[in-house]
């Protein structure tokens, strides 16, 4: 299974996803809650698989992924995000992003985003 | 590595700029021994097995550049740039992990399967646009995509749709890529078909078939003598026969459309080129410049499509290198940094109407003035900035190497006024600049009849008439299948004598319905082009076009829709 990176502002939003992430076999290598800290883990764990919000303090996620593609061109971040960020998901995908998730989200969305992304789609 | 790089890039300007340069392949040759070398030497061992393999290839050329080779000269270039980058930073990349990571070997993957692929997708938070990209954007990786619709422009601005289709080509199996759409998110179903398959059929091998368009024109052709020697049957046939020849009508109407498909490309095909050669100017010039293009799948006649080419990249070099500024101007000037082209083609009846704006520094009449004086060219036209177009002028006392001399824009109208297109340029000094090309998008060869009123002769194209008698007396009114019709004498429609002669009675289509023209005589019968009327004759309003006798002299074709 894989490694992967969680990157949100929310306690709880990182707990669920860590939850289905190691339910399916992976091993959550770091954990951030804001862009700068997700940035450097990143350059840190090289994760295979990072899922990644958007709206955050301290360096917002489009930001964030923007410079770990930089860094890693062939890096595989999925954006996870509320309703209404329709634009911003649009950005993600242009920056980089290998597809997104709409919060609130079901284990099995999260899980399915990981797996096409882990498969190179 | 860098100077390999700028030889590379330079050697792609040059084919943009001749294509049948024989400078290219002996410099491509140099360039790709002296890559080779290097590459072996840092320890690249896979990218100098691609690069060898390059080489050969361009061993086995000729004289001049193959487009194919260009292509894949044009993606090691971007590779160079990868691995540059990925060295520069700051060593935290094995060169073995480069070599594996940049992978020259993709290059050479060419033909592959092409296949439509139609995607439904899922998503009850109604994100389909966004989804749609992520799919497109999964799909790149592990194909080359020719189309997508809606277009990826189109859903970026959020366009609505059912299902996505796609026009890929890969080299994976069509079940590997069904299983991989399959997995990705929100996707409902995937069908795919090898490219041109109908629904339903099995996927196989797709097969090419070269002909030569002379030879497609030709069917096209035909297909326009039939159909109007099949008219000759109206007035012979009951209704049964008349609904049976309206539907071989629809039937050579569709495989018009077909031959029509054939003989015209999406014009994307033809603009493919012109993003890159943007950038790369933009990049000489140091200039930031964002380039956008709208309507890139409207089909183009090929030979149109030909025609065009060079006058929309002479525009648009000209816009980068001397329309746009450089970024401490556009500054200066309170403009953003980036300067903008956009290119947009759009299909209005029988005509494709292109535009070319740019935000840059516009043109200055007094300069024109100026120069035009200075080159002991006369201004003609009221409209100053014409004079651009006129040979040999140019407002640069140097040639630039990226955009060349002012004949470019000389060249480029007599280019687009030989297929019977106009171009027309305004301009509002600081603010930027619009080319305007309005080109017929047909060259089809029509049957038409010269006919004679008076001393004065015209056509009348076929698929506007519908019967054809001689008559003895004159009439006012004339009985047509199940209706009387008005009679419309041409003399008094175009003021020429009257001739006391037996004469020819013509039933043609108008915009209220069928009436009968009455003219002298039949002429001849001409199978030509028409081309759309010169606008200085506009005012003409019951002619509409122009062909050519056999001794190439105009005759103006009649708008049948305009008598009536």
């Amino acid at each position: 299974m894989a490694k992967l990176m969680i990157v949100d502002d929310s306690n709880f939003m990182r707990a669920t996803v860590r939850k289905a992430l190691e339910a399916a076999g992976h091993e959550i290598v770091a954990e951030a809650d804001n862009g700068e800290d997700a940035v450097a883990l990143y350059a840190k764990h090289r994760p295979e698989c990072t899922t990644m919000d958007i709206v955050m303090p301290n360096g917002n996620g489009i930001e964030a992924l923007t410079k770990i593609i930089d860094f890693d061109p062939d890096a595989r971040v999925i954006i996870i995000t509320a309703l209404g960020h329709e634009p911003m998901i649009r950005k993600a995908l242009a920056a980089g992003a290998m597809s997104f998730v709409i919060k609130p989200a079901e284990e099995d969305e999260i899980l399915e985003a990981v797996d096409a992304a882990l498969m190179g789609m | 590595m860098r100077r390999i790089h700028n030889s590379l890039d330079e050697i792609l300007t040059i084919f943009d700029e001749n294509p049948k340069s024989k400078e290219i392949n002996n410099r491509l040759k140099i360039e790709l021994h002296s890559m080779k070398g290097l590459l072996d030497a840092v320890g690249f061992n896979n990218a100098t097995e691609t690069v060898v393999e390059i080489e050969e290839m361009t061993h086995a050329l000729g004289e001049t550049a193959d487009p194919a080779l260009m292509g894949i000269i044009k993606g090691s270039v971007e590779k160079i740039e990868e691995m540059l980058r990925l060295l520069e930073s700051k060593g935290e990349h094995s060169i073995s992990e480069i070599d594996n990571k940049v992978s020259f070997e993709s290059l050479l993957v060419k033909a592959g399967k092409r296949m439509n692929v139609e995607i439904e997708i899922d998503d009850k938070k109604s994100m389909l646009s966004s989804r749609a990209i992520s799919i497109i954007n999964g799909v790149k990786k592990i194909a080359e995509l020719h189309s997508a619709v809606p277009s990826e422009e189109d859903l970026i601005a959020d366009a609505k749709f059912d299902v996505l289709k796609l026009d890929i080509t890969t080299h994976e199996s069509k079940d590997e890529i069904q299983e991989k759409l399959e997995k990705m998110p929100k996707v409902k179903s995937v069908l795919i078909f090898a490219g041109g398959d109908r629904a339903g059929e099995t996927a196989s091998e797709e097969l090419f078939l070269r002909v030569r368009l002379r030879d497609v024109r030709s069917i096209g052709n035909d297909l326009t003598i039939l159909a109007g020697q099949m008219g000759q049957l109206e007035t012979h046939l009951d209704s049964q026969g008349l609904e049976i020849l309206e539907t071989l009508y629809n039937s050579i109407e569709n495989i018009q459309d077909d031959i029509g498909r054939l003989k015209s490309v999406p014009f994307i095909q033809i603009l493919s080129g012109l993003p890159g050669m943007v950038s790369r100017i933009a990049k000489q010039e140091k200039k930031l410049v964002e380039f956008s293009m709208q309507g890139r799948f409207i089909r183009v006649d090929k030979l149109v499509a030909n025609a065009i080419l060079d006058p929309i990249t002479q525009i648009i070099r000209n816009a980068v290198s001397h329309g746009i500024e450089g970024r401490a101007e556009r500054r200066k000037l309170k403009k953003s940094p980036i300067g903008s082209i956009n290119l947009t083609a759009s299909e209005v009846r029988d005509k494709i109407i292109i535009k070319v704006t740019d935000d840059g520094a516009g043109i200055d009449p007094v300069l024109l003035k100026k120069r035009a004086k200075e080159l002991g060219i006369e201004i003609t036209s009221e409209n100053i900035i014409d004079v651009m177009f006129q040979n040999k002028f140019t407002t640069h006392s140097s040639d630039t190497s990226i955009s060349g001399r002012g004949i470019g824009l000389y060249t480029a109208k007599k280019r687009i006024e030989d297929i019977g297109g106009t171009i027309n340029v305004s301009s509002e000094l600081g603010k930027g600049t619009v080319f305007t090309l309005e080109i017929p998008n047909s060259d089809s060869l029509l049957k038409s009849i010269i006919v004679r009123s008076g001393n004065i002769k015209f056509a009348i194209s076929s698929f506007d008439i519908e019967h054809i008698e001689v008559i003895r007396e004159e009439i006012s009114m004339y009985h047509f299948i199940d209706k009387e019709i008005p009679v419309v004498k041409m003399s008094e429609v175009i003021h020429s004598e009257e001739e006391r002669e037996q004469k020819i009675l013509i039933v043609c289509r108008g915009a209220k319905g069928y009436y009968a023209l009455v003219v002298d005589a039949i002429v001849d019968e001409r199978l030509a082009s028409i081309k759309p009327l010169n606008p200085l004759l506009s005012n003409l309003e019951v002619f509409d076009g122009t062909l050519f006798d056999e001794k190439q002299e105009p005759i103006l074709v009649l708008n049948t829709s305009a008598i009536i």
